[in-house]
C-alpha cells in the first residue's frame, strides 16, 4: 500500500495506491492520519489506484473524516474503481463523506 | 510473514481447501493464495472482489473477535473455496464461540459525520455482495459459507 501527498494550500491531496484491506491499513494508516489531522486542512483523497476496499479501510476514511470535521475541515474522496465504488455504495458512505468522480469536481466542493 | 501461515493446502480443479493461522500473517498468506488461485479457475471480476470482500471480512472478524484472546495463530481457520461457472462458493470454519454471521443485525447506515461510528461495516459488505449466506454450528465449531455470483 503507497501514499503520496501533495499540499494544495487550503488543503491537502492523498494520492493512495493498492489494496486498503487489514494489511494494507495497517501499513499506512497512522501516516495518513498523522499527514491530515493535525494541520486541520481539507483532505482530498484520490482512490484511482485502490484497487480493493474492505472495512478496515471505510472505518479508516470514517474516523479520518470525523476528526477532520471536527477541525471544521472535510474529506473528500474521488475516482474510485467501479468496485471500489461498489464497496462504498454497499455501506452508503456517500451520505456522510462526499464521493465525486474526479480531482476537479472534488475541488469544486472546496472551491479550490 | 511466519512459515506455518498457510498449513495446509490441497489444490484441484475448482477447488482450493487450505488452513490458515487464525492471525494477521494467516490472514495475508490465505487471501495470495485464494486471489491466485480465482486467478487461474475462470472467475470473472465482481465474483473475483467479491470472494475477496468474503475472505478478508469473515477470517478478520474470526481473528478480531474469536480468537482475539488466544495467542497469535494458536486457532487455524478452514477454508474451503469452489469456482463453477455460475458461482464462487467459500466456506470457512473456526473453533471459536458460537457466532452466526446470518442473523446478526443488519447495521443502519450513518446519516452524518458526526453520529458515525468507524467500524463494523465487515458484515454489511459480505451481505451485499452474496448471493447466499448460510451459517451451522458443527461440533463445536463454525462454519459459515458464502456464495457470489460469478460474473
Amino acid at each position: 500500500m503507497e501514499l503520496q501527498l501533495t499540499d494544495l494550500g487550503n488543503a491537502t491531496k492523498i494520492v493512495l495506491r493498492g489494496r486498503l484491506d487489514t494489511p494494507g491499513v495497517g501499513q499506512i494508516e497512522t501516516r495518513f492520519i498523522a499527514s491530515i489531522v493535525p494541520a486541520g486542512k481539507h483532505a482530498l483523497v484520490d482512490l484511482s489506484g485502490v484497487d480493493f476496499l474492505a472495512s478496515m479501510g471505510i472505518r479508516m476514511l470514517i474516523t479520518t473524516a470525523h476528526s477532520l470535521r471536527r477541525k471544521k475541515a472535510q474529506l473528500i474522496l474521488f475516482g474510485a474503481q467501479p468496485l471500489v465504488q461498489e464497496s462504498l455504495d454497499g455501506v452508503s458512505l456517500n451520505q456522510i463523506i462526499p464521493v465525486v468522480a474526479s480531482e476537479s469536481e472534488a475541488k469544486g466542493l472546496l472551491k479550490l | 510473514m511466519s512459515g506455518d501461515a498457510l498449513r495446509q493446502l490441497e489444490l484441484a480443479a475448482g477447488c482450493l481447501r487450505m488452513q490458515i493461522a487464525g492471525d494477521i500473517n494467516g490472514l495475508e498468506a490465505g487471501q495470495h493464495t485464494l486471489r491466485e488461485f480465482l486467478e487461474t479457475n475462470a472467475a470473472l471480476a465482481r465474483g473475483k472482489y467479491q470472494a475477496d470482500i468474503a475472505f478478508e471480512e469473515i477470517v478478520a472478524n474470526v481473528i478480531r473477535h474469536a480468537y482475539a484472546d488466544f495467542e497469535p495463530g494458536a486457532h487455524p481457520i478452514g477454508v474451503e473455496v469452489t469456482v463453477t461457472d455460475a458461482e464462487i462458493v467459500l466456506r470457512f470454519e473456526d473453533d471459536g464461540p458460537p457466532f452466526d454471521p446470518v442473523a446478526a443485525p443488519e447495521r443502519v447506515p450513518p446519516t452524518s459525520i458526526e453520529a458515525a461510528k468507524g467500524g463494523g461495516w465487515g458484515l454489511v459488505l459480505v451481505r451485499r455482495g452474496a448471493s447466499r449466506m448460510e451459517y451451522a454450528r458443527v461440533a463445536d465449531r463454525n462454519r459459515v459459507t458464502i456464495c457470489v455470483e460469478n460474473r
